[in-house]
């Protein structure tokens, strides 16, 4: 039996609103596919706005303890930031430098104009408020200069943290290497007793508790409910899934860069996405590849003068064939591993300031030589290696059907059809890994092989499912219509409810099976969360489960009748989002 | 798939036997807990940290005066302690030592499953797990559930009835809600005392699980690790206490009860530049309960002279970690020396009888 458009949408994306209309008309998978082809810029701050809880929180923004003229009270960092702002909205286009002389109030007035305020050439209030949301939302803290204000938004002191995913591999791994300094600083500060005892125990863990993680988890949850490319998201957050890192064993400040990686070989091919995922800072930290050393390299050599040993970390080597590439139905050896542990020592080496590229490759780490993987014999200089390698092991047939067989698990079915699998790995064959082609692919392997129900969701995916579902509003902090019902923020929720992205216990990253999530425990903490929600006045006021169970179930349904007959509206709310077939796509 | 649980728990293999593991995640200090008094070095490379006021245990090994109920167990003959031990990991990674420690693999990830659950899978029984989400250590056995207070509030029992009709005709759902249901689960965060006593309630069920395990975190004390006082013995403190508030709350089948810790690596023999320590080997472990030949500390002692230590710096295993676990899984399931080669530590035999169990 063909799906329907909006069984469709909830299989490839994250569902619909209560108010969306789906026709069943229109040509879903056409433009699910066409959804795939490109890739917009990714700028999940932009719907923030929509967010209500969010500008409730904005609305704590406490300006009244500025003077009335509190422009020219500004210090000369804000008014910096008023600059910058003027500066991205195309007003202003003079020096940065903090003075608000005639070319600033020129542009303030021009800036008026455009929002519909009076001329003034003076920043008021509500004004600068608005200037903060925007720092806020497409701020970085090294250009903006955030305000202290903004620290109002959030439980977490913004102002260090920069808000977007970094596009630059070079300032992540320069905010990763700060970090450390900071702790090193901290040592010796408490070595020559210039910190108490007490401060030093906070001031420490406070360091090693700056992993920005929980930024990864508002923007992963705001772009899946409010962004127009929920389909490419899935398929987005497979694949940092299936290059699984653990913020438990490396920095969250290379995370942000990392995910955006990944993201940007969504329309392009297998191949160059495994090499740039492998080599990543993030992946390089995460499974210790960065100690790996090279037996005859230069650095085991000086190591060997100290009297210490060096040798090679195998963890990535072998993850890169077991669960990235050709599984170990491929019948590789133990040689095998050691070889490609061999051609991948160098990388990660982002503390050796001498000798780095973009790659943070170092020769003094290398093995040098000629190195055999699976029959063949790498012989490049060693910075060109790992390339060949991952060509290599990209093309091997094994590799399609691995990943064939990950994205039919985790799209179509526990145990999904040989055909899908089949499906996805001639996609993947014919066109050398092409992911656009291969997601396609799997488009059409759920059109053409999946069954309504036959797919259990996992936390994440239903919690924004059941977001979207009632409008988009997300706890990014819960606030609720007394301080009792003030709840955790977002990343705490999907803790709870055992699926926190940043944290999958094992490098094969969280599990597609229905069997590892179904615990009284973790079924419980569902019920819960639909409770805690349903029990806030503000979602009585603006979301009706029973119109949205005519709408999923079909009007006059018996699941549907089942929703309409709760006794309260939060038991309604349980009934729905708790439904199997809402938990089940 | 989940199964109902009353077909889960095939009486004909259940005997009154418990267990109790219990994770100390972030490498705890041997060197501290149980103090090796009769060894010269030990003075001599650490200060700040040395703990004071250590109570004799054999003449050779003390306890740290914070680990006041076990010590008092240990000279009962319901305590012992297995010390220079360790699962042969030399790699001090916390991620991969913790996979190592629940997989029981001598690799990091090789598996999925943990050796309790496949000790529990061999023997056909079940688990309940205080933590969040199960950890893999318990992994392997499909009769396994969790525990742990959540933030957000418990519903009403008409919600969850309701809930329970409405997944009942459904073949993974069946089943799921009523352990839920049949629980009295406090809100809020609780400590560590509760979980415990709640762990100990259910293991007295008559169907109820036969392995408990709790979690503590914080013992990767790199720095300022204290002494007999300070943030290591206060994580022992708290860990020796919630074993007493156990005890108490199994009243007479503690009795039939043993108590097991794992710790991924023990830490660097001596004190860093920031009155702490590293990661490091071998450890010690610490075993309480009915079940076990207490009042004995069973080591082959490597020493803390430079010599002696693991690459100059940590303490040497003597001891696989694998043969004191063997011994454990051995006398709680029933298992043979086959089973624990099978399934429990694939391919491993045990090297030495080490009679820290009971019969």
């Amino acid at each position: 039996m063909r799906l329907n458009n909006k069984t469709l949408a909830r299989k490839l994306g994250y569902g619909f609103s209560v108010d969306e209309v789906i026709s069943e008309d229109e040509n879903f998978i056409g433009h699910a596919k066409a959804q795939l082809e490109s890739l917009p810029e990714f700028h999940p701050w932009k719907f923030i706005a929509r967010a209500d809880p969010y500008t409730a929180l904005l609305s704590k923004i406490n300006l009244s303890d500025l003077p009335d003229e509190f422009q020219n009270d500004l210090d000369k960092e804000k008014k910096k930031g008023i600059q910058q702002y003027l500066k991205a909205k195309g007003f202003y286009n003079l020096s940065i430098d903090g003075d608000l002389g005639r070319g600033s109030r020129k542009a303030i007035s021009d800036w008026q104009v455009s929002i519909n305020a009076p001329q003034t050439g003076q920043v008021d209030r509500t004004q600068y408020r608005r200037i903060l949301l925007y720092q806020q939302t497409h701020g970085s803290t090294e250009e903006l200069n955030f305000p202290d204000e903004i620290n109002e938004l959030s439980y977490w002191n913004l102002t260090r943290s920069d808000l977007r995913y970094p596009v630059d591999v070079g300032l992540s791994v320069k905010h990763r290497l700060e970090l450390d300094e900071e702790r090193e600083r901290l040592r010796a500060l408490y070595a020559n007793g210039e910190i108490p005892d007490s401060e030093f125990q906070r001031l420490w863990w406070e360091r090693y508790n700056t992993f920005p993680w929980w930024r990864d988890t508002l923007t992963r949850a705001i772009d899946n409910v409010h962004g127009e490319s929920p389909i490419l998201n899935r398929f987005w957050h497979f694949w940092i899934n299936f290059f699984t890192v653990n913020v438990e064993a490396c920095e969250g400040e290379l995370f942000g860069n990392y995910y955006l990686t990944i993201r940007n070989h969504m329309t392009g091919n297998f191949e160059e996405l495994l090499y740039d995922a492998v080599w990543h800072p993030a992946m390089q930290e995460f499974l210790q590849n960065n100690q790996s050393i090279g037996p005859n390299s230069k650095a085991a050599r000086w190591r060997k003068e100290e009297g210490r040993s060096a040798s090679i970390n195998e963890n990535l080597a072998r993850e890169l064939l077991e669960l990235f590439t050709v599984t170990p139905a491929a019948e590789y050896t133990q040689d095998d591993v050691n070889n490609v542990a061999y051609i991948l020592t160098g990388y990660g080496q982002i503390w050796d300031k001498n000798e780095v590229n973009r790659k943070y490759f170092s020769y003094n780490f290398a093995e040098p030589g000629h190195h055999k993987v699976m029959g063949k014999t790498y012989k490049q200089t060693a910075s060109k290696k790992l390339l060949a390698l991952c060509k290599d092991l990209a093309r091997d047939p094994q590799t399609g059907l691995h990943i064939a067989k990950k994205l039919a698990q985790h799209f179509i079915a526990d145990a999904p059809p040989l055909e899908a699998i089949e499906l996805i790995s001639q996609a993947y064959n014919r066109s050398g890994g092409s992911l656009i082609k291969v997601h396609q692919a799997v488009i059409d392997a759920v059109a053409k092989f999946s069954r309504e129900g036959d797919k259990f969701l996992q936390p994440e995916i239903w919690l924004f499912q059941v977001h979207k579902a009632i409008g988009g509003k997300l706890p990014l902090k819960f606030v609720g219509d007394t301080d009792n019902q003030d709840g955790p923020q977002l990343n705490s929720i999907l803790f709870e409810l055992g699926h926190l992205n940043c944290r999958s216990p094992q490098p094969n990253g969280w599990s597609d099976m229905a069997i590892d999530w179904l615990t009284p425990e973790m079924m419980d903490r569902r019920l819960r969360y639909i409770g805690q929600i349903a029990n806030r006045q503000l979602l009585a006021s603006e979301f009706d489960p029973k119109k949205y169970a005519d709408k999923l179930f079909g009007a006059g349904s018996d699941s549907a009748q089942f929703v309409a007959a709760a006794p309260t509206y939060q038991n309604a709310c349980i009934r729905l989002f708790c439904h199997p077939k809402f938990m089940r796509t | 798939m989940m199964a109902n649980p009353s077909m889960a728990f095939p009486k004909a293999k259940i005997t009154d036997k418990r267990l109790l593991i219990v994770l100390l995640r972030g490498g705890m200090d041997g060197l501290a807990s149980i103090p090796p008094i009769g060894d010269k070095y030990l003075s001599k490379i650490r200060k700040d940290i040395l703990v004071k006021g250590v109570r004799n245990l054999d003449g050779f090994f003390g306890i740290n005066p914070a680990l006041r109920f076990l010590g008092s167990e240990y000279h009962k003959g319901r305590a012992g302690f297995v010390h220079a031990t360790s699962f042969p990991y030399t790699g001090r990674s916390h991620f991969d030592g913790q996979n190592i420690m629940e997989t029981g693999n001598e690799q990091p990830y090789a598996t999925n499953t943990g050796w309790i659950g496949r000790a529990m899978n061999a023997g056909g029984y079940s688990s309940l797990s205080v933590s969040l989400p199960i950890p893999i250590i318990l992994r392997g056995n499909e009769i396994n559930s969790n525990f742990f207070p959540s933030k957000f509030q418990k519903l009403s029992s008409q919600d969850y009835s309701d809930i329970s009709q409405l997944w009942h005709n459904d073949g993974q759902l069946n089943g799921l809600l009523e352990p839920i249901m049949e629980r009295d689960i406090p809100p809020g965060r609780g400590d560590t005392r509760e979980l415990v006593s709640f762990a100990a309630s259910e293991m007295h069920k008559t169907n109820g699980p036969r392995v408990g395990l709790l979690e503590f975190e914080g013992f990767d004390t790199h720095a300022l690790q204290g002494n007999e006082d300070g943030h290591h013995a206060a994580n022992l403190s708290e860990l020796d206490g919630v074993l007493q508030s156990f005890k108490n709350s199994m009243g007479a089948l503690y009795d039939n009860t043993v108590v097991v810790t794992v710790t991924e690596f023990g830490r660097t023999a001596a004190e860093n530049g920031t009155s702490g320590t590293d990661h490091g080997y071998a450890s010690a472990i610490f075993l309480a309960g009915g079940l076990v030949n207490g009042k004995q500390v069973i080591s082959d002692w490597p020493g803390l002279s430079e010599r002696d230590l693991y690459e100059g710096r940590d303490v040497r295993m003597t001891i696989d970690a694998r043969d004191v676990y063997a011994e454990v899984v051995k006398t709680v399931f029933d298992l043979t020396d086959e089973d624990i080669t099978r399934y429990v530590f694939h391919g491993y035999q045990q090297k030495n009888p080490l009679g820290i169990m009971r019969g």
